[in-house]
């Protein structure tokens, strides 16, 4: 009887074993989702409220003006019905003379107009910070995998390396100001940002591409240098071929970081009103290096701590950030697919 | 670098300091002055009084043609300008009203200036004490490198430290921003930024801040808004600096808030009516 | 193109990338040029850029200490400074005026219980105000008993100020002179000193005891604060008595007063200060209160997604965590500032949350809003690493566990996070040094105030702003003269965030291979 008692207590204890059990595995996928719900928050947020500034329904589907034209003040008035009107500086200055009477109006630093050297200098920012960590990385690495020998010195150099990757972007920006603005005097420029951001995510590059040139099998080497080849033939025919889809992959990865990255760029390259692109207004090609640029993040940084939150305001906030996140986003999505189409097509 | 090459495409002016020059008065300025058909490009940074100084004096003839401040120099700036053999110019192009904001629900209309240097010296700290609902008081001031920073310490504290609790806002918007959010708040900016929705000017001994009250000088803080050079200016300094003097530069001045300079605004009157 | 390369299993047949680049050199790779062939050559190149990189590696370290060592003996002047012109003197006596000050404002807090406790007593508006009439005119008495020791202070101050003022002038001065003319004020200064201490003492005893029950305790906790005072102004006295402008400052001092100092001020016409506790404090509490925030959520999601998840809801969950992480830091701050500061304020202002402690709450930008914003942040990396550590422990565990009977759940709980606990806690500490190097978040959200946040508030801290290291040099790096101790101390801050985070990657690195499953 005692027997039959406990049967049953352990199939009820069971039932509700099972029950705490699914429970509990509720409980862990809803925090999942919670985590996931947040971020679709923010995100949801940001193209809700900065798509219709950049999207538009007809053709060209793309507000042209917010991605053509420079930051301007925009000037809010009435017009004659006692409709509101918005207008950026140029508009507004040929309205004014159009009507020839000044118009009261009330304006907005930086709420109208575009973002397009904004876009230029991130774009420009990225392009050639990546290359000087990409040429500096693969060499770095190629170096540190292929050829040195393991002693307390490369040791030393591998976790300098590692442990600097984990260390934050603002001591990046402290140091490329220490260096490269003031110590080499450069100034606020292209160069010294580059140069910040490539120290920025140089061991991050170093890192992945070490891990790619390793994933390489140690035979393909070892049957090139057994048919006589030297060392660099055996690297260049058998070894840079298999890791090169690999090291590309991981520098997307690092492209993300640095086109997102503010703190570093904060001293070293970002101006808050450029009129000239780039490429304009230069004396000599040198002058290129040396000029500093307008940037995405940067101008967030401006638009959310110096320029009203008001309706006014809104779409230029919100349009700024949302080009920013998709700029981001497509350079990620393309570095995760580029990252599984090699691990399938990895023949090993 | 290759400076004189640079002609050909016209002229580089690089402007770097003062937030609320920089944010507020020099944007409409610059596009007022290309608007006249000048072919120049801008450069604007905008960090501080301290920045644009520093740049002035340290940096080569082609990194700061211009400094704004709102606040005089130091007499330490001016011990290195010696020691660096830098002759900077000053010129006053406006006066700027420090105007204290609360919130809009809080009660308290009106202070004394000795209040308000009991508040933001942190010897007050409850809302109360100065005769508005009970409630620790909330200070928001400026970043360091303000000149609104320093000015106000001068004008308004006889110089003392701001009271620890006092949180340092980026610019004037932020700190306009957060006294219109915090029932609690209280924070100082430049008049053009005074008037957000959710703010309320604070009197001081019983007089507001407005361009008549500043002009005479009786409301008590305000201030003069500068430019610097190096040296006596030339070229497109000169000429930009000559318009923000004239007429259509101090409409300027006064459509956004700040007051003209004193001898300049009666001329600006009769020569008003220009077309933009 | 790796692929159909590799697919005959030998480098395809004709002119291959290599025989190109020794035709280019040409001719035999073993062929020496300069006495080296063509190997070496090639060997000494990767060499030579390998170097360049850990040279401009090392240069960071080098450029970060190299600015900030420069802040020591620089401090050590301006302290020398201090002590000399006297204001070292001033600061003696007037330090009794900060603990009154402090007192200032805990008795704010006693007041706010009381009304609290009158109104809840059913007291109407009305009464309430006159019943605190007596309470008032005491608060305002206690206030105004500061004043004769507060200009006291400012006229000595103002003496030593012109000493300094002079001094950086780079004029000739004469600091013995001033030294005596200050030392002369002495038996004022104890005069206005015992005066002060009297006058408050005098002003408390006449005070109205509380009527609540609920704000006896903090009442008590006030005299005994004014019990103190005392001891704070014959504190005062000695320290002044003992000034003496010529001694030296020993060296270690300069790097006490950055590491202990309790405030952080700049641009004063008086004199700055550099100290770390307000920043590090604000940091710290920021990165816990967003750890606390992201571990229960990430680590969570680790054991769901590699436990419990179909192969599909994992191929769709985890990258979209792991996408969370491209966010930019600056998008995180537009939205803290914009959406998230504002929601919560809002939220703590309706009627039907007034039950919450603490709120509604008057700071949208708070150590909360930015917790909560670097949670977020935080939450890929640590969900990341921990999964990883969740997925490298031995299918045999589990399985062996299964096999015994336990169930899934069981079997989790016991055996695999267990196994891989050391993985799961390196992967909290690297989120925490992620969070601690976090820089945009928290400047925008963080509120900026350099005071140590206050512990004694309970969860109340959560709703007080504060400043970051991060924040600090972010805010001021760009404005401060180059080369001056300003600019030098935020490289002093820059040195210690750089060593913390270290010290944060090597202690999850250690907790790593001290702990690892005993499969190897």
């Amino acid at each position: 009887m005692r027997a039959i008692a406990m049967g049953r207590g352990a199939s009820v204890r069971a039932g509700w074993r099972r029950a705490a059990e699914a429970a509990v595995v509720l409980a862990l996928r809803g925090a999942t989702y919670a985590i996931l719900l947040a971020a679709g928050f923010v995100f949801a947020d940001i193209v809700w409220k900065g798509a219709p500034v950049v999207l538009r329904p007809t053709p060209p589907f793309v507000n042209v003006g917010f991605l053509t034209q420079a930051p301007q003040t925009l000037h809010v008035f009435e017009d004659g019905a006692g409709r509101e009107v918005r207008l950026g500086e140029r508009d507004f200055r040929e309205f004014q003379a159009r009507s020839g009477r000044a118009v009261a109006a009330r304006s907005f630093a930086h709420a109208g107009g575009g973002i397009m050297p904004c876009i230029v200098g991130t774009v420009l920012l990225t392009l050639g910070s990546i290359a000087i960590a990409l040429v500096l990385g693969i060499l770095c690495a190629i170096y540190l995998s292929e050829y040195s020998r393991q002693g307390p010195f490369i040791r030393v150099v591998r976790l300098a390396i590692v442990n600097l990757a984990g260390v934050p972007s603002i001591v990046f920006g402290l140091f490329g100001f220490a260096l490269f603005v003031l110590f080499f005097g450069w100034n606020v420029s292209l160069l010294a940002g580059w140069c910040t951001l490539a120290a920025m995510v140089l061991p991050v590059i170093i890192t992945a591409c070490e891990e790619s040139l390793r994933s390489v099998p140690a035979g393909f080497r070892e049957g090139a240098l057994a048919l006589g080849a030297t060392r660099w033939q055996a690297i260049w025919t058998n070894v840079l071929p298999h890791a090169l889809p690999g090291m590309l992959t991981s520098s997307i990865l690092g492209i993300t970081r640095v086109a997102g990255e503010t703190a570093p760029i904060m001293f070293t390259a970002a101006y808050v009103i450029r009129d000239d692109l780039p490429w304009q207004g230069l004396g000599n090609a040198g002058e290129f290096f040396f000029q500093g640029v307008m940037a995405l993040p940067y101008h967030i940084y401006y638009l959310s701590s110096k320029v009203p939150p008001n309706e006014y305001t809104r779409d230029a906030r919100y349009g700024t950030v949302f080009v920013f996140l998709a700029l981001v986003f497509a350079i990620t999505l393309m570095s995760i697919l580029l990252r599984a189409r090699m691990r399938r097509s990895r023949p090993w | 670098m290759a400076w004189a090459a640079c002609a050909t495409a016209g002229e580089r002016l690089v402007i770097k300091g003062s937030d609320t020059i920089g944010a507020e008065l020099i944007p409409p300025m610059r596009e007022a002055y290309l608007a006249k058909g000048n072919d120049t490009t801008f450069e604007i940074a905008a960090e501080g009084s301290t920045t644009g100084i520093t740049a002035l004096m340290e940096g080569d003839d082609d990194s700061c043609h211009i400094a704004m401040s709102s606040r005089e120099l130091s007499a330490i700036e001016r011990l290195r300008a010696k020691i660096n053999g830098v002759d900077i110019r000053e010129v006053t192009i406006a006066y700027d009203g420090i105007a204290v904001v609360v919130n809009a629900k809080n009660p308290v209309s009106g202070l004394t200036r000795r209040q308000v240097e009991d508040i933001f010296s942190g010897d007050v700290a409850d809302w109360h004490a100065v005769g508005g609902d009970a409630g620790a008081i909330s200070i928001y001031t400026r970043n360091t490198s303000s000149g609104t920073y320093s000015g106000f310490k001068w004008l308004a504290m006889r110089k003392r430290d701001y009271a620890p609790s006092a949180q340092k806002m980026a610019g004037n918007q932020q700190v306009a921003a957060e006294v219109a959010n915090n029932p609690n708040g209280i924070g100082y900016v430049g008049l053009p930024y005074a008037a957000g929705d959710g703010l309320k000017i604070v009197t001081i001994d019983g007089r507001a801040p407005s361009q008549e009250t500043i002009r005479d000088g009786t409301y008590p803080y305000s201030r003069p808004l500068y430019l610097y050079t190096r040296g006596e200016p030339r070229g497109e300094p000169a000429r930009f600096i000559e318009f923000v003097l004239g007429p259509d530069g101090q409409r300027v001045v006064s459509e956004h808030g700040f007051v003209p300079v004193a001898g300049v605004w009666r001329r600006a009157g009769v020569g008003g009516g220009h077309g933009g | 193109m790796a692929a159909d390369r590799h697919s005959d299993g030998v480098p395809p047949e004709g002119v291959t990338g290599a025989d190109r680049f020794r035709v280019a050199l040409g001719g035999c790779p073993r062929r020496r040029v300069l006495r080296l062939t063509l190997d070496a050559w090639v060997r000494t190149f990767f060499g030579g850029s390998a170097m360049v990189t850990i040279l401009v590696l090392g240069l960071i370290m080098v450029f970060l200490f190299r600015e900030g060592a420069g802040f020591l003996p620089e401090h050590h002047r301006s302290l020398t400074l201090y002590r000399r012109t006297g204001q070292e003197f001033v600061d003696a006596i007037r330090a009794p005026l900060a603990d009154h000050q402090a007192l200032n404002r805990y008795l704010g807090r006693v007041r706010a219980s009381e009304v609290e406790g009158l109104r809840a007593a059913g007291m109407g508006e009305p009464d309430v105000r006159e019943a605190m009439a007596a309470f008032d005119e005491f608060a305002a008495r206690f206030r105004g008993a500061g004043q004769l020791l507060r200009d006291f202070a400012d006229e000595a101050g103002g003496m030593a100020l012109a000493t300094r003022n002079a001094s950086q002038a780079g004029e000739t001065v004469d600091f013995v002179r001033g030294a005596t003319a200050l030392r002369a004020l002495l038996p004022q200064a104890g005069v206005v000193l015992r005066e002060f201490r009297e006058t408050v003492e005098a002003v408390c005893a006449a005070a109205p005891a509380p009527r609540c029950d609920g704000s006896r305790r903090p009442w008590a906790r006030f005299r005994e604060m004014v019990g103190r005072l005392g001891a704070s102004v014959s504190g005062a006295h000695e320290r002044a008595m003992a000034w003496d402008p010529d001694r030296r400052v020993p060296i270690g001092e300069s790097l006490a007063a950055f590491f202990w100092g309790r405030r952080w001020v700049t641009n004063s016409e008086w004199h700055d200060r550099y100290g770390l506790l307000p920043l590090l404090g604000g940091s710290f509490c920021i990165s816990v209160v967003a750890i606390a925030i992201a571990v229960p959520f990430s680590v969570a999601a680790a054991i769901f997604v590699s436990q419990f998840a179909s192969a599909a809801e994992r191929n769709i969950v985890k990258p979209a965590i792991e996408f969370i992480a491209a966010i930019p830091s600056i998008v995180l701050g537009f939205f803290g500032i914009t959406v998230l500061g504002s929601g919560i304020q809002w939220l703590s202002q309706q009627p039907w949350m007034s039950w919450v402690p603490f709120f509604p709450v008057s700071e949208r930008l708070n150590i909360l809003t930015a917790g909560l914003m670097l949670a977020l942040m935080a939450s890929p990396t640590i969900f990341t690493l921990a999964e990883d550590a969740l997925d490298r422990v031995p299918r045999a565990f589990a399985e062996g566990s299964l096999a015994l009977g336990a169930t899934r759940l069981q079997t989790v709980i016991r055996m695999v996070v267990p196994a891989a606990l050391s993985g799961i806690v390196a992967a909290i500490l690297l989120g925490f040094g992620r969070v601690v190097g976090e820089t945009m978040v928290v400047l925008l959200v963080a509120g900026n105030r350099l005071e140590i946040p206050d512990i004694t508030l309970g969860m109340g801290v959560l709703f007080q702003p504060a400043h970051t290291m991060t924040g600090i040099i972010a805010q001021e790096l760009g404005e401060v003269p180059r080369g001056g101790l300003h600019y030098r101390a935020l490289f002093m801050v820059g040195v210690t965030l750089f060593a913390l985070v270290l010290a944060i990657n090597y202690a999850a690195e250690r907790v790593v291979r001290r702990f690892r499953p005993a499969r190897h």
